[in-house]
């Protein structure tokens, strides 16, 4: 195994990372595949860093219900997405309040659903965020449910489209696809996953075996279904197939986050147990093999993703520390 | 602190306490008990107690450890009462906690860790203990280790197994694990009485040793539990390190618990009762049994300085602590210097 990346640099956040998984997300320029910024979830906060554009200047998003004034944060966000809905990017947050679609700038919140089963229940969250194809949201909660929801060009009005129970437990992570005719993975608390089709309305086309442990991010690439989990292993399931293609037995601790260069199939997973590994994954296979293992001393990593579309470069955030280290090829 | 009504409004579902209200908690806790704290000693005592709960949580290799490291400090409060009546409120708290907890799934598990864990961001104590063990570094920071036994249901890192269409495997690579990792030890046992499979959340403070069969060393686990954090015990017994300073500490918390349901107590009865006082006597029952004098004479009492000075002629120490807790109030307000000799029982922090 070749040491292809080198630390090459520290961003610096308002607010420290909190322990929370999947806890770093990148907006991308638009037409360029090159990082913009970095969000990092604080609490009920969200710092948005510049990459490398020293121009764009740094913000400090409280995440409260619209109209309402930042005064007492209480919010807990659980998941932070860019997304570019034809010529909008939008920054779309779930949270205990459910779901909000920000402008850019994450100054104006244009739409929010509450994304909850049981008003008197307590203790809701959304979490599970992804995209499919171009207009389509799908959330998750922390009931099970999926919700998905149209967003037009303009953005009035948002439409929900469909909302089904997929899951006993809570909601992990959610990831989309769509060659193969717009396919989604959930997965949830209690270690269960499961692939549907959006047509119409979700249609189930495969629940996968459980392992105990949760999945806790899920990526979708060429045919494979690359999952994260608790348990410290990486799974590679085929789309097609719906069969386990590839297992490792990845890291020694909790993975809290994955993510995927999507032009040349590098996979990324950071962990509890202090390391960030990059893995290559076989677009003709789904095999998996390490390429690249780095460990922040002492650190509990809590989110990491590239910052170009290739994976030359990528970045790692740490709980109870404003730092976000880079890494460059 | 396990007063059924007290338990029952804790086990209701509620949003996290802000640090405001657990402080006040912990000082209405220490203030019920015969030792008067400082502002400033309050704040060492509630920050050792943080950092080592943040410790514990930090090192708990899987989510569901929680549970036994919670079940650790359930088990060290068992050996502290010998009363039946305290050993069934015990069982009433287990089974409280076993309700509540023991059918979460790894997942939701590893999302009361995340909220622990966000709770206490930004404590960053050095506490001397945890850097004499080298589990902490300088800047407050706990060290994450890179050996030992991977979670129950883990493997140690380093293999890639391919499987053929009919899910057998049909190829198997490695690579470098990056760090000392150990096979899984058997999870630890959430039974009533059991072993926990580790040592988080026991006496931070013990050292191995033979002889020492006192109830506050009766924890079994590796030769050293900081250097073995989590390892499945193997059966030593342990030994204060300074013993007989635990000792005085072990009075502490006994006269804390028997405060704080002698209040209880009192209210319903009008006064303090026998079974209250015997509960600070742990330990020593036969000796009560043997001296009517001083039995007599704790029935009188309400006074728990009385029991202690039973054990004054042990140890030099407990005569000291003896001579500050039959000085007047004033006279202990003015003390301050004594009152730190009682901390440092505790720790002595950076």
């Amino acid at each position: 195994m070749e040491q292809m990346y080198e630390r090459n640099g520290t961003l610096t956040l308002v607010s420290s990372a909190t322990a929370i998984a999947n806890n770093l997300s990148v907006q991308f320029a638009p037409q360029t595949k090159t990082a913009q910024t970095i969000a990092v979830i604080h609490e009920g906060y969200i710092n948005v860093i510049p990459v490398y554009n020293s121009e764009i200047r740094a913000k400090y998003i409280p995440c409260v219900e619209s109209g309402t004034k930042p005064r007492h944060v209480s919010t807990s966000v659980t998941q932070v997405m860019w997304c570019d809905v034809k010529r909008h990017q939008l920054l779309v947050v779930a949270s205990s309040l459910g779901v909000q679609i920000f402008d850019e700038d994450g100054r104006v919140c244009k739409f929010s659903h509450p994304c909850v089963d049981m008003p008197d229940g307590g203790g809701n969250f959304a979490r599970g965020l992804a995209l499919i194809g171009h207009d389509m949201l799908c959330v998750g909660n922390s009931s099970g449910t999926i919700r998905i929801f149209h967003i037009p060009e303009d953005l009035d009005p948002v439409v929900k489209i469909d909302h089904k129970q997929v899951h006993k437990k809570a909601v992990t992570d959610i990831a989309a696809s769509v060659t193969g005719g717009n396919l989604v993975v959930t997965a949830d608390d209690s270690g269960e996953l499961s692939l549907w089709r959006l047509e119409r309305e979700l249609h189930l086309v495969s629940m996968f075996p459980t392992f105990r442990y949760p999945c806790t991010s899920l990526k979708i690439w060429e045919g494979f279904i690359l999952c994260a989990f608790g348990s410290g292993h990486i799974r590679v399931f085929g789309t097609k197939t719906l069969s386990l293609v590839c297992e490792v037995a990845a890291h020694a601790r909790w993975i809290t986050a994955a993510d995927l260069a999507p032009d040349t199939g590098y996979f990324l997973s950071v962990s509890e147990d202090s390391f960030v590994k990059v893995w290559q994954i076989s677009k003709r296979d789904g095999m998996v093999s390490l390429k690249f293992s780095a460990q922040v001393q002492d650190n509990l990593l809590v989110g990491g993703k590239f910052l170009c579309s290739g994976g030359e470069k990528f970045c790692v955030s740490t709980y109870e520390s404003c730092n976000v280290i880079c890494y460059c090829a | 602190m396990l007063n059924e009504k007290f338990l029952i409004q804790l086990f209701k579902p509620q949003t996290v306490y802000n640090k405001t209200a657990l402080r006040k908690l912990f000082e209405d806790l220490a203030h019920a008990s015969i030792m008067r704290l400082d502002e400033a000693s309050m704040d060492k005592l509630y920050d050792l107690m943080i950092m080592a709960f943040k410790y514990q949580v930090l090192m708990a290799r899987q989510p569901l450890e929680l549970i036994l490291i919670t079940l650790n400090h359930v088990d060290a409060i068992r050996n502290f009462v010998s009363a039946p009546a305290l050993q069934t409120q015990i069982d009433k708290t287990y089974t409280m906690l076993m309700q509540m907890y023991a059918h979460l799934s790894i997942g939701e598990m590893q999302n009361v860790k995340y909220s622990l864990l966000n709770f206490l961001q930004g404590h960053r104590v050095r506490v001397s203990v945890f850097l004499r063990h080298k589990v902490q570094n300088t800047d407050g920071t706990f060290v994450i280790p890179t050996s030992g036994p991977v979670p129950a249901g883990c493997e140690i890192p380093g293999c890639i197994r391919s499987f053929d269409p009919d899910g057998i495997v049909c190829q198997t690579t490695h690579f470098p694990a990056g760090g000392e990792y150990a096979a899984a030890c058997e999870p630890g046992s959430t039974e009533m009485h059991g072993n926990r499979g580790t040592d988080l959340g026991c006496n931070i403070y013990t050292v191995p040793a033979t002889t020492d069969m006192s109830p506050m060393n009766t924890y079994y686990g590796n030769n050293n539990p900081l250097e073995n954090i989590g390892a499945v015990g193997n059966g030593a017994k342990y030994q204060d390190l300074e013993a007989d300073e635990f000792l005085l500490g072990k009075e502490e918390l006994n006269l804390l618990m028997a405060q704080l349901l002698g209040s209880q107590a009192e209210q319903k009865q009008g006064f303090g009762s026998k079974e209250i006082i015997r509960l600070s006597l742990f330990g020593l029952g036969e000796e009560k049994e043997s001296n009517p004098t001083l039995q007599k004479e704790e029935l009188e009492s309400k006074n728990f300085i009385r029991i202690d000075a039973r054990t004054r002629t042990s140890t030099a120490a407990l005569e000291k602590v003896y001579d500050e807790m039959t000085m007047q109030n004033e006279e202990l307000q003015q003390d301050e210097d004594k009152e730190q000799d009682l901390l440092d029982l505790l720790d002595s922090m950076m």
